[in-house]
């Protein structure tokens, strides 16, 4: 990797946005969310050169650029036909629904930390404290880091099934909760 | 997606991966679309992580977990413990035991010693009662005979099975033969706590000396089958109950050489004599005063209760007979035969040590003992050999056994050194090495290793007296032989010396 340019670099991650809109049911639109976050990365990091900082930061462009389109799709009404008039305007400030969301996302996942038996806590609680994997290995006195990857894979695991697979309410996968809309349609 | 990409992905949302380990997950994750979906996946954790506030409030609520976890694990746990129906029956029934222990060993502290007196007492009561008896019954000189043998022949059945084997020794034409019995004998009290000392001994001997003049007076020539039915073939007819006082004084004056390690072996059957017991106690010279004592209330007593002038005589010379053969018997200690005593030992729940027969022993080793003391001051080395030319220190049970800078043991004179057998034996209670050696020296080994290697020759001489029995195997070597180490090498598969 070390004789990849930039623009190899941002080939290769468009042909992975690509596929991972497609395979999360953005299926006209896959090409554009690639599009927009490559203009994002050209526009606004076009001092980012380091592919090791432009890969992490494709991921969050994407993750955004994917939840404005969800948004737009249910503004649009594209999941539940519904009239646009039904709708708020878009605040233009801070979105409150996502604050509250994000509390409550939050909420959830310490729940489903208490859940997780006491080595998982330990390794969550020292990888919150900005312990990386040799300095656990170091900590809870383990020979291998082997053992330190291979619990943290069965507590990621573990802590994902209790949060219900998902890491977000309105995932960029695209299976998304439908919203109660029994008053509108009434 | 490979399977060690995947086990550092829990890294990436928390933000904890090393540099190497970025590099690494996302140069795989351009190549790997899989991997990519996942990291596209874990962005929103990263995102809700990579709020200080959430980070915060997750962080706290871990550590209150923890707190609640430690406070909740102990106390339940020993509840649980406690609620388990099997737990409460062991308790009780090792509550049990320990009280029907305890109070059997107080009972056994308050009474044992009452009731082993009254025993005594009435032992004594009834032979004095019989030796009054044949007396005073004047009985036929016959008769007379056949009495003093079965007087001789519970005596022999009472005492142990060593004394009469001394008895039946040979002993060398060069030592007075009735002198080194009477010796024999007297030693064998002087090892004795003055408090088993049985009265029937002297009194017996009493009676003989006061019956034996009666009986050549009367009977010139006693028949044949009354005098030899009761004794043993190999028995010499120059044992003390037939010898003639006329001889003993004899016998006396010519108590003075003593005999040499070889004589007394006797052809090396040192195992069936007495004497190596004998001398390895003699230097206890507080036993021999207390012996002394002993002796001297004893023959009051019997003074008060009427001997008759012959049989005062009698005593008289047995107390000068005896006053000799502790002579003779200091006169050995002396710093002349130098000796170790080992025994194994199992220690009972009330803390003594009960001596245990390694041969018929079944049992785990891990719990035995084996106690070594010496007859003399001196450096008291230890060692055993686990694999082949590497020794390796027995340490003694106790920690303030003085040792000296070369590791030996520094022992007193009949100081007893417990050495815990668990040191030797694996996690089944067997043992696991062959043999344990003891070096016994008076200064201190410069060259261990040449002890330890080889068998020295004074183990194999005829010089070297070896006893054992029920207080143990006793093991002296022989006179002016200080510059060497009594060395003595204890079997743990077949517990005999080598």
């Amino acid at each position: 990797m070390a004789g990849l340019t930039r623009e190899d670099v941002l080939r290769q991650l468009r042909e992975r946005i690509v596929a991972f809109a497609t395979s999360r049911g953005v299926r006209e639109g896959a090409e554009d969310v690639a599009q927009d976050v490559l203009v994002v990365l050209h526009e606004k990091y076009p001092h980012v050169t380091e592919w090791t900082e432009l890969v992490p930061l494709s991921f969050q462009i994407l993750r955004f650029k994917m939840l404005d389109r969800h948004r737009k799709m249910l503004r649009h009404g594209e999941y539940n036909q519904e009239s646009v008039d039904d709708f708020p305007l878009v605040d233009p400030g801070d979105d409150p629904s996502r604050q509250t969301e994000q509390k409550e996302r939050v909420t959830q996942l310490i729940a489903a930390i208490q859940q997780l038996g006491e080595r998982c806590q330990t390794i969550f609680r020292l990888k919150l404290e900005g312990h990386t994997f040799p300095e656990i290995m170091n900590l809870l006195g383990e020979r291998s880091i082997n053992t330190i990857y291979t619990w943290d894979s069965r507590c990621r695991k573990q802590l994902l099934a209790l949060m219900g697979g998902q890491w977000e309410t309105n995932p960029i996968d695209g299976n998304v909760q439908r919203p109660n809309n029994k008053e509108t349609v009434g | 997606m490979s399977k060690s990409w995947e086990q550092i992905l829990g890294g990436y949302a928390t933000d904890t991966l090393t540099e190497e380990e970025k590099r690494q997950l996302f140069e795989a994750a351009l190549h790997d679309q899989t991997l990519f979906d996942t990291l596209a996946n874990e962005e929103a954790l990263k995102a809700l992580l990579a709020d200080p506030l959430t980070r915060q409030r997750i962080l706290e609520s871990l550590q209150a977990s923890e707190i609640s976890q430690e406070s909740t694990t102990s106390l339940p746990q020993q509840l649980s413990w406690f609620c388990t129906s099997s737990s409460l029956a062991w308790a009780g029934s090792i509550a049990a035991m320990g009280l029907a222990l305890i109070f059997g060993w107080q009972m056994n502290k308050d009474w044992g010693s009452i009731v082993q007196e009254e025993q005594e007492m009435e032992r004594a009561i009834s032979e004095d009662h019989d030796s009054n008896e044949v007396e005073f019954r004047s009985p036929s000189p016959t008769t007379v005979e056949m009495k003093e043998q079965n007087l001789d022949q519970p005596k022999k059945d009472q005492r142990e099975p060593e004394r009469s084997a001394g008895v039946s020794a040979p002993i060398p034409s060069s030592t007075p033969p009735s002198i080194m019995a009477k010796a024999t004998k007297d030693s064998e009290r002087i090892r004795q706590p003055s408090g088993q000392i049985r009265s029937e001994d002297l009194l017996q001997q009493e009676v003989q000396k006061e019956l034996r003049p009666k009986a050549k007076k009367s009977v010139s020539q006693p028949p044949e089958s009354a005098m030899v039915r009761d004794i043993p073939e190999e028995e010499p007819m120059s044992a003390p109950s037939v010898a003639s006082p006329a001889e003993d004084e004899k016998d006396l004056q010519q108590l003075a050489p003593a005999p040499t390690f070889a004589d007394r072996l006797d052809g090396g059957d040192a195992t069936s004599s007495p004497s190596t017991r004998e001398l390895f106690d003699a230097n206890q010279s507080t036993r021999v005063d207390e012996v002394a004592e002993e002796r001297d209330g004893r023959r009051e007593r019997k003074l008060l209760g009427g001997l008759s002038s012959q049989a005062e005589k009698a005593l008289t010379a047995e107390v000068s007979n005896l006053q000799k053969a502790q002579e003779a018997g200091q006169v050995y200690s002396k710093g002349q035969a130098r000796g170790i005593r080992y025994r194994v030992v199992q220690r009972t729940t009330g803390g003594k040590d009960e001596p245990i027969d390694i041969k018929s022993f079944s049992g785990k080793w891990s719990e035995l003992q084996l106690v070594i003391e010496s007859n003399v001051a001196g450096h008291l080395y230890v060692l055993t050999s686990f694999s082949k030319g590497k020794w390796q220190w027995v340490r003694p049970e106790s920690s303030n056994v003085p040792k000296a800078s070369d590791g030996a043991i520094q022992v007193n004179p009949y100081q007893p050194v417990n050495f815990a057998l668990s040191q030797v034996t694996n996690t089944l209670g067997k043992p696991v090495v062959s043999s344990i050696t003891v070096l016994l020296s008076s200064t201190p080994l410069t060259e261990l290793s040449k002890w330890l290697g080889t068998v020295v020759n004074s183990e194999l001489s005829e010089d070297r007296l070896v006893e054992s029995g029920d207080q143990g195997v006793f093991i002296l070597d022989q006179i002016g032989k200080s510059e060497k180490p009594v060395r003595v090498e204890i079997s743990l598969v077949n517990p005999l010396v080598r």
